[in-house]
């Protein structure tokens, strides 16, 4: 799923400053296994604005409504904004770009949209999937060296490891990782094949994609 | 009940009725029949009625022995406090109480499990969202009064 985190309510307020009218639009589907724009967090973060609103002794309505899935015109056409003069999508990034598409009003993000991942229990996401368009899984172990490597290297690991950690201080080695789990594997001598660099141009060259008519 | 990696499962012979697992789920998918979100925001407008000022209590229903708050009080008694969610806390603020108490929410008393846990949640980002609207001293959590204080009323 794509994973998301709520913006600062301050910036949020920020954002939104100016706007009287402003309709809460949530996603029925990763952002709200997210916990950051389902049907709950939609609504609290529609009163916290009516809250701030009234003690700022303005009249400013927010309203709410949450869609099955933003990142589908077929979903989104429901949508109706002609009463308000913007909106805040609680989705990802692509949620806001269809509905900013399809809606004549501005439209602002409440989250920052931050990787496709796996779930690891209430609340916690595991970055696994950075859509780079030339999947590399099946000779790493499944783990993801361009999302989960610091640097993305294709070679790993460089110099900045130590006892399995990545110099940066926030995450384990992503090369140690897949070294560790191609050897439990018994075929750590793939790693020995590897020598080409990754081939970062598939994915500026591949901003569409159509299944008849192949990417653009 | 809700178990401690935050999934939901359903026994109906442990089942209490207390709602965490409505109040847990994502895309509020669980409902209880006449204690859903919609009715406790219901019986909180009921409650405060433009009675601006107010001090509105939510308390435990498992805790025998709740903490006097002083000055004026609503309260409303819950089967579980997670059932006033941030969104029905926010909503009692925005409706003209001057604060929200939770009051009672007490590990020894509690009978379902991880509440306790998945309350400290609950006000921990609640009490995030008053900090930002500079409104920290709406929001009071309290424990359970002593066998003194009970001794002493």
């Amino acid at each position: 799923m794509i994973v998301m985190r709520h913006k600062p309510l301050d910036e949020i307020r920020r954002m939104l400053s100016g706007w009287d009218r402003v309709l809460l639009v949530g996603c029925g589907t990763c952002a709200t296994v997210a916990l950051a724009g389902g049907e709950q967090e939609v609504a609290t973060l529609a009163e916290a604005l009516r809250l701030a609103a009234s003690r700022e002794g303005m009249t400013r309505v927010f309203d709410q409504r949450v869609l099955q899935r933003q990142c589908d015109p077929e979903f989104v056409e429901e949508l109706v904004a002609g009463e308000f003069d913007a909106v805040l999508a609680m989705g990802c990034g692509a949620g806001v770009a269809l509905i900013s598409e399809m809606v004549d009003v501005p439209v602002f993000p409440a989250c920052d949209t931050l990787f496709i991942g796996t779930s690891q229990g209430l609340g916690a996401w595991q970055a696994e999937c950075s859509a780079c368009a030339r999947c590399v899984l099946g000779e790493t172990g499944g783990i993801c060296p361009v999302t989960r490597c610091a640097k993305g290297i294709m070679n790993g690991p460089c110099g900045g490891v130590k006892d399995g950690r990545c110099e940066l201080g926030d995450r384990d080695c992503a090369w140690v990782l897949i070294h560790e789990r191609l050897e439990h594997q018994g075929r750590g001598a793939i790693l020995h094949e590897q020598d080409a660099p990754g081939d970062h141009s598939v994915k500026s060259t591949c901003p569409r994609w159509d299944v008849t008519e192949g990417g653009r | 009940m809700v178990n401690a990696d935050g999934s939901v499962r359903f026994d109906a012979q442990i089942c209490h009725a207390c709602g965490a697992c409505a109040a847990e789920c994502p895309a509020q998918a669980i409902s209880l029949e006449g204690h859903s979100e919609e009715e406790t925001m219901r019986r909180v407008e009921r409650l405060l009625d433009g009675d601006v000022g107010a001090t509105l209590v939510f308390a435990c229903g498992c805790t025998p022995n709740l903490p006097w708050v002083p000055g004026h009080v609503h309260t409303l008694t819950l089967t579980c406090l997670l059932r006033a969610s941030e969104t029905t806390a926010l909503m009692a603020l925005h409706n003209g109480a001057a604060r929200v108490v939770f009051a009672g929410c007490v590990e020894a008393n509690c009978r379902y499990p991880h509440a306790r846990e998945l309350m400290d949640r609950h006000i921990s980002r609640l009490k995030d969202t008053l900090a930002v609207l500079t409104m920290e001293s709406a929001l009071v959590v309290l424990g359970e009064s002593s066998e003194e204080d009970v001794h002493l009323r």
